[in-house]
C-alpha cells in the first residue's frame, strides 16, 4: 500500500505591537526548522479511527477550532511571542491505539519530521455512531525549549528570593463529544477547501491547497494566504459551524496556549469558556481555575478578587489537593511580594499557616514544600520588622 | 561443568522467569514500605464475546491514559494498571478472596452483558476484598454502558473503583499519607463528574461516599 504523507501546518503569527495582525506561515517539510524560541506549538497527529480518513478529518476540525482561537497578543507580554497548530495527517501509528502512550506523544512531539518541539500533543480517537462521530480527545504536555516559560508561575520578592511552581497536571482527558456529520463532510478534504475572493464566500477562486497561512480571522471565515497557489494566492475560506461546536477541550487547550505566551487576560477568558461547559471534568475545571488564579495574579495589576474566587472554587472541587494548596500559597505569596510592610506579614503567615497546616499532602521528596517554607523565611528576614 | 548442565540451568532460568509470581508486578512507596499491587484479574463476562472484548479494549485504553496521571510528585511507579484475562469462575467471596490475595491482585472484575434487549443490559462485579476500605461489602457492582456516547461514563466508573482500590493499597502498604491522597483525589474528581452526569447507579454513589470518607486528613494521617 502505497504511503503517502501530508503534512497541513497552519499557524498564525500574533503578538505584535502593529495596528493588523500577520501571519506567518509554518511549513514543516522534512528536516523542517525547529520552534523559535517565542513559539508555542500544539501538535495534532491524526487521530486513532476505524476510518482513518474520519481520524484525519477529525484532527483538521479540532485543529481548524484551535487556530481560530489564536489571537493577537497583549502589549506587556514576553516580547513577541506566535502560537501555531501543526496538524500531522502522516500514518502514524503503528501501534494499536490503546498501547499509545503518553510517552509516545511526546517522542512525537519531539520529532522533526512532525511536532519538531511541540509543546503539547492533542489527540484523540473518533469513531462513527448515529449519524455524527463521537471523539474521545487527551492533551499531553511535554517540555518547553523556550528560554522563558511562562506556563511557570515565578514569584519573586525582587531581593533574590523567588518560588516556582510547575503546571498542576501534564495529562488531560476530555469527555466525549460528538460531532455533527455535516462538519465531518465539510472538513474531510482540507487540501481541497475552496478559496474565494470575499469574505461571504460568493466568488470561489480555486482550492487552497497542502498550506495556508492566516491573515485575519472571523468566527466563520479566515482570510489566508495559500502559497502553493500560483496565482489568486490570496483569499478567504469559510469555517461555518466551527466557532458554535467548539468544546471544552478546545478552549482548555487554547487558554493552555494563551498561558504559554503570557496572555493572561486572553488566558482567563478562554479558562472560563471552558469552565461554562457543563461537560468540562473536574480535573479539567480544577485546573482551570488554578490557570485563572495564576494569570489574574500575574496581570499588569493583579487581580485578587478574580484570582481569589478561582482559588477558592478550586478548593471546593477537590479540598486540600496539593496542586490547589501549592498555588494559593503561591498567591499569598505573591501577594505579601507587592504588599506593604503589615500586610506582608499577613499574607506570609497565611502562607506559612497552610504550609504547616497541609505539609501532609506533599511527600517527603517533594522539594517545593522546602523551597516555599525558605522562600517564606527569606522573605520575613528581608523585611524590616512589623509590630504584631 | 558440563555443557549440558550449564544448559540446563539457562533453560530453567528462562523457565522461571516467564513462570515467576505475578506479585512482582509492583510498585514499591518507599524502601522498607509495602508494595502497590497494579494488577487486575479479568475474568471474561458472561454474554456476547464481542462486546466484552469491545468493554475489554475501551478499559485497556482507559488504563493506558491512566498511568499518566500516576506518576512524579512522590507518586510509587506504577506503570500501567494491568487488566490481565484470566479463566476462571467464582461464585463466593472466600474464593474471589483467595484468589486476589495469593494472586496479588488489586481486584477481580467479574460480569455479564445482555444483548438480548435494546439497549444491552450489562454490569460489573468488581472484588475489592481486602482493598474494600469504608464499603461495608467487599464487592460492588457497577453498571456497564455499551452505547459509545455512554462509554466515557463505563470508564469513570471503573476507573474510580481503581482508583479507591489503589488508594487503600497505599493505606495498607503504610505509603505516606500524600500518596493515597493523590489517588483518592483522582477518585473524588470522578466520582463528581459522575454525579453531574446522573451516572450514580448501582454501588457509584457507595464508593463515592467511601471515597470522600477516606479523603479526610484525619483518617490518612491515622497511624
Amino acid at each position: 500500500m502505497k504511503r503517502w504523507i501530508r503534512r497541513i501546518q497552519i499557524a498564525a503569527l500574533l503578538t505584535c505591537f502593529a495596528p493588523c495582525a500577520q501571519a506567518m506561515m509554518l511549513s514543516c517539510p522534512p528536516g523542517c526548522q525547529p520552534p523559535r524560541d517565542n513559539e508555542v506549538r500544539v501538535l495534532m497527529p491524526i487521530f486513532s479511527s476505524q476510518n482513518p480518513g474520519l481520524g484525519s478529518t477529525v484532527s483538521t476540525v479540532l485543529g481548524f477550532q484551535i487556530w481560530q482561537t489564536l489571537r493577537q497578543g497583549p502589549e506587556g507580554n514576553i516580547g513577541t511571542t506566535r502560537g501555531s497548530v501543526a496538524i500531522d495527517q502522516s500514518s502514524f501509528w503503528k501501534l494499536a491505539p490503546a498501547s499509545i502512550t503518553a510517552s509516545d506523544l511526546l517522542k512525537k512531539a519531539a520529532d522533526a519530521r512532525s511536532g519538531n518541539g511541540a509543546q503539547m500533543v492533542f489527540w484523540g480517537d473518533a469513531q462513527p455512531f448515529a449519524g455524527g462521530t463521537v471523539v474521545q480527545s487527551w492533551l499531553v504536555i511535554g517540555a518547553d525549549i523556550r528560554p522563558r516559560q511562562p506556563e511557570s508561575w515565578i514569584v519573586t520578592d525582587g531581593q533574590n528570593h523567588s518560588l516556582k511552581a510547575d503546571m498542576p497536571s501534564l495529562f488531560y482527558e476530555f469527555r466525549p463529544f460528538v460531532l455533527k456529520s455535516d462538519v465531518i463532510a465539510r472538513y474531510s478534504n482540507p487540501r481541497g477547501m475552496i478559496l474565494f475572493s470575499d469574505p461571504q464566500g460568493l466568488h470561489a477562486i480555486g482550492s487552497v491547497g497542502e498550506e495556508m497561512q492566516a491573515l485575519e480571522q472571523s468566527p466563520t471565515a479566515a482570510r489566508v494566504v495559500a502559497p502553493t497557489r500560483t496565482a489568486a494566492p490570496v483569499g478567504w475560506i469559510m469555517l461555518p459551524e466551527l466557532a458554535e461546536s467548539r468544546t471544552e477541550a478546545v478552549d482548555f487547550v487554547s487558554g493552555l496556549i494563551r498561558i504559554y505566551r503570557a496572555d493572561w487576560d486572553g488566558a482567563i477568558q478562554m479558562m472560563r469558556r471552558a469552565l461554562e461547559n457543563p461537560n468540562a471534568p473536574t480535573k479539567v475545571r480544577l485546573d482551570a481555575n488554578l490557570y485563572i488564579a495564576m494569570a489574574a495574579a500575574q496581570k499588569p495589576v493583579m487581580d485578587t478578587d478574580t484570582m481569589q474566587t478561582a482559588l477558592n472554587a478550586a478548593e471546593t472541587l477537590v479540598p486540600e489537593n496539593r496542586a490547589v494548596t501549592m498555588y494559593k500559597v503561591m498567591a499569598d505569596i505573591a501577594q505579601a511580594s507587592k504588599a506593604s510592610a503589615g500586610q506582608r506579614t499577613r499574607f506570609l503567615d497565611e502562607a506559612d499557616g497552610l504550609l504547616t497546616q497541609r505539609a501532609w499532602v506533599f511527600s517527603d521528596s517533594d522539594s517545593w514544600l522546602h523551597n516555599a517554607q525558605e522562600m517564606i523565611r527569606g522573605m520575613r528576614e528581608a523585611a524590616p520588622p512589623v509590630a504584631r | 561443568m558440563k555443557a549440558r548442565h550449564r544448559l540446563v540451568i539457562i533453560l530453567l532460568t528462562i523457565a522461571c522467569a516467564f513462570l515467576r509470581p505475578l506479585s512482582v508486578m509492583a510498585a514499591t512507596c518507599q524502601p522498607g514500605g509495602g508494595t502497590l499491587d497494579t494488577q487486575i484479574a479479568l475474568i471474561p463476562y458472561v454474554g456476547k464475546s464481542e462486546d466484552f472484548q469491545m468493554f475489554n479494549a475501551i478499559m485497556l485504553r482507559k488504563f493506558r491514559s491512566m498511568s499518566s496521571a500516576l506518576t512524579g510528585n512522590g507518586l510509587p511507579d506504577v506503570g500501567t494498571i494491568d487488566l490481565q484475562q484470566r479463566q476462571g469462575v467464582f461464585k463466593t467471596w472466600p474464593e474471589e478472596e483467595s484468589y486476589v490475595t495469593s494472586n496479588h491482585y488489586l481486584s477481580l472484575w467479574q460480569g455479564m452483558i445482555d444483548s438480548s434487549g435494546q439497549p444491552p443490559q450489562a454490569s460489573s462485579n468488581i472484588y475489592l476484598g481486602r482493598f474494600k476500605g469504608q464499603l461495608k461489602d467487599p464487592e460492588v457492582t457497577l453498571p456497564l454502558a455499551l452505547k459509545p456516547s455512554d462509554a466515557a461514563n463505563t470508564m469513570d466508573t471503573h476507573t474510580m473503583v481503581t482508583f479507591y482500590a489503589l488508594a487503600m493499597n497505599a493505606i495498607a502498604s503504610k505509603c505516606p499519607a500524600s500518596v493515597s491522597k493523590t489517588y483518592l483525589d483522582l477518585a473524588l474528581a470522578i466520582y463528581k463528574d459522575l454525579v453531574k452526569h446522573g451516572a450514580n447507579g448501582g454501588h457509584v454513589d457507595d464508593i463515592g461516599h467511601a471515597i470522600e470518607a477516606m479523603n479526610q486528613k484525619a483518617t490518612l494521617t491515622t497511624p
